[in-house]
């Protein structure tokens, strides 16, 4: 059972980028693959405990994903154990008074279990081995600084950076940059099997036709799977990241 | 099984091809067709087809070689093939005009029985006005027009026509009651009239904590978010949970700035300018304002709408390469996934909302036709968000699960699950 910290932060992007889209997509698709339980057939969540910024931007979200794993689960109508989503002050909401009133009505207690507590007292308390930046990782490390040193995994996504020339090299140790690792074991396969995959259905069906207009596509969930949920996971071999 | 049987004959059959499990009410054959292989009319004819191949496709139909095809090698006119396709209840007819107002006499006949729907194309370059261009039995038929021979601005009603229905038209306008009732209710109708399938939020009442599953449920089965910004809409609590809902279901996201829009919601990219129109004092917008207003969605809903469909085949797909296991596309969404050393084959199959009935047929159907083609054993799984299924809907997936023995899966382990099994 592992701990995971989401860290958000509001992307600062030119009007008209895909990029917010995608940051929303990748928070939905994290969560979900966090609380999914990995080898239990019937849905279930899973063991390892969540936890996310108490922020109003991604708490509709938020919201949306804990309440698929919060509520009954028929037909023997079994309770789900705890609040999917424990909460952390990000400091965002006090910014924010407008927003008491739907603060109110998505803190649900089944959905979410509010610590009252920072980041740093977050990790203090808590000791999470795992951080999932959802956001610029240059930003994200420029204002958490040292505190995401006591991360044995840091995880962050390239298709979130804004630009900076390296952003890796700004968080501690090694940071993973899921959707990169995903995309580059896909080239891997090209490369190393016996035949390169198949293209997909998708892109069979529109080889000769208009491509739509839509933002890239990238598989946050199974890029995150992938990096920090799969159980054969041979990349680190130093027992540097213990349990998951 | 619901199907369709998508014919191209342009002076001669061209293309045939059928889709399993498309939402059409009865099996259908539709015919794509136009006088002669070259010129204008042609071209209309070609780009018709393929824009419906590729509707169809958005609708999680499966393509699949026709019947003809596959036993003979061959395709057949249409006036002699549809017979020997089981299901097919019903004819559709695309006809487009070359301006001759003639078609082979075969044809005419065939689709002169009753209950044939024909749908007239004429672009505006051939005849005006168009009934002119048609043969006399269809010449009591509205055609449908084109400019540049663009068939793209009919096609949802070419596919209302021909009895194909389904979620990929359902819009959902969201937007704040006290500042854009009346407008809303303006593009509702005017929605309605392009064919589109519109709803308008059913809620009034004060929120209560359960307005997350009101809203997921409502958002359930549209294909996209409408949303109606104006000054206020951050203060509404339902239009946020709207957007993070359609977010997070892959629907398709189009925001129309109305005077005064902040541009609240970033992530919604495709926007319409319409902060320089003038509203009257009743709340209401000119009917040219909002015209131009759904020309413009209109032409930006077949890129929104296919984000789901693009979603459920990306992620398996990617899930598939990045596990280096060996797999066959059938679909969108649709793999055949052959593991190494021999062990069971499997059938996967992706879905952005809860499984229903018919996916489980489909996928069962595929497993059985792999085993019958001597596969020693084979496995049959689906992902979707099934840990959101509540009550009714979780007995009725369970019970879907253990009858048709096809295993669900929530998609958020979807790589775990393919990894074991490579």
């Amino acid at each position: 059972m592992a701990g995971f910290v989401l860290l958000y932060e509001q992307l600062s992007t030119d009007r008209g980028s895909w990029q917010p889209l995608l940051q929303h997509q990748a928070i939905v698709a994290v969560a979900r693959a966090i609380l999914t339980h990995g080898s239990s057939i019937e849905p279930e969540l899973s063991g390892d405990t969540l936890f996310a910024p108490l922020n109003l931007e991604i708490l509709p979200l938020l919201a949306l994903v804990a309440s698929d794993f919060a509520d009954f689960a028929e037909p023997e109508g079994r309770e789900r154990p705890r609040p999917p989503i424990r909460l952390y002050d990000d400091g965002s909401w006090k910014d924010d008074p407008e927003g008491a009133d739907e603060l109110r009505h998505l803190l649900h207690q089944s959905w979410f279990e509010r610590l009252n507590l920072d980041f740093a007292g977050t990790i203090d308390k808590y000791r999470p081995e795992n951080c999932v930046i959802l956001g610029d990782p240059g930003q994200v490390a420029a204002r958490y600084g040292r505190l995401l040193e006591s991360f044995n995994r840091i995880i962050h996504f390239n298709h979130l950076a804004s630009g900076s020339p390296d952003p890796r090299a700004r968080l501690p140790g090694q940071p993973i940059a899921a959707d990169g690792l995903f995309e580059d074991t896909i080239e891997r396969a090209k490369i190393d099997g016996e035949a390169a995959p198949p293209v997909s259905a998708w892109d069979a069906a529109l080889r000769e036709a208009t491509k739509p207009e839509l933002e890239p596509f990238v598989a946050f969930g199974p890029a995150l799977e992938m990096a920090a949920l799969t159980d054969d996971d041979d990349r680190f071999d130093d027992g540097r990241f213990g349990a998951r | 099984m619901r199907s369709i049987l998508l014919q191209l004959h342009t002076g001669r059959p061209v293309k045939c091809e059928s889709w399993s499990d498309a939402p059409v009410a009865h099996g259908v054959q539709i015919t794509v067709y136009s006088e002669n292989s070259h010129g204008d009319a042609a071209t209309l004819a070609v780009r018709t087809h393929a824009a419906l191949e590729r509707e169809i496709a958005r609708l999680n139909a499966i393509r699949m070689p026709a019947p003809c095809v596959a036993l003979d090698g061959h395709i057949y006119p249409a006036f002699t093939c549809a017979g020997a396709v089981k299901e097919l209840a019903g004819r559709v007819l695309i006809f487009v005009a070359d301006g001759s107002a003639t078609m082979d006499s075969r044809m005419q006949s065939y689709f002169s029985m009753p209950g044939t729907v024909i749908i007239p194309v004429v672009d505006g370059s051939i005849a005006n006005p168009p009934q002119r261009a048609l043969p006399a039995f269809m010449r009591t038929t509205l055609a449908e027009t084109t400019t540049g021979l663009d068939p793209g601005p009919i096609i949802p009603r070419i596919l209302r026509g021909a009895g194909i229905v389904g979620s990929s038209v359902r819009i959902f306008i969201s937007y704040r009651h006290a500042e854009a009732a009346t407008i809303a209710g303006q593009l509702f109708h005017a929605l309605a009239e392009r064919n589109f399938e519109p709803f308008l939020d059913r809620f009034n009442s004060r929120p209560g904590d359960d307005f997350v599953a009101l809203v997921r449920e409502e958002l359930a089965d549209k294909a996209l978010l409408l949303s109606l910004e104006t000054p206020g809409i951050r203060q509404s609590l339902y239009c946020r949970q709207e957007v993070a809902t359609a977010v997070s279901r892959r629907m398709g996201l189009i925001a129309v700035d109305l005077p005064g829009s902040r541009q609240v919601f970033k992530v919604i990219r495709h926007r319409i300018d319409a902060t320089g129109l003038t509203i009257s004092t009743d709340g209401k917008i000119k009917n040219s304002d909002l015209m131009s207003i759904v020309d413009q969605i209109a032409n930006i809903f077949p890129h929104e709408a296919a984000r789901r469909p693009r979603w459920q085949d990306g992620n398996l797909h990617g899930a598939l390469a990045a596990a280096g296991v060996s797999f066959t596309p059938e679909g969108l969404g649709r793999y055949l996934v052959h593991p190494r050393g021999g062990g069971s084959k499997r059938v996967l199959a992706m879905t952005a909302t809860l499984p229903n009935t018919n996916l489980f047929i489909e996928v069962e159907g595929r497993r059985d036709q792999v085993l019958a083609s001597s596969a020693p054993a084979c496995d049959a799984a689906i992902f979707g968000p099934v840990s959101a299924a509540r009550s009714g809907r979780y007995r009725e997936i369970g019970w879907l699960a253990r009858k048709s023995g096809v295993d669900t899966h929530d998609e958020g382990r979807l790589m775990r699950y393919i990894r074991r099994i490579r």
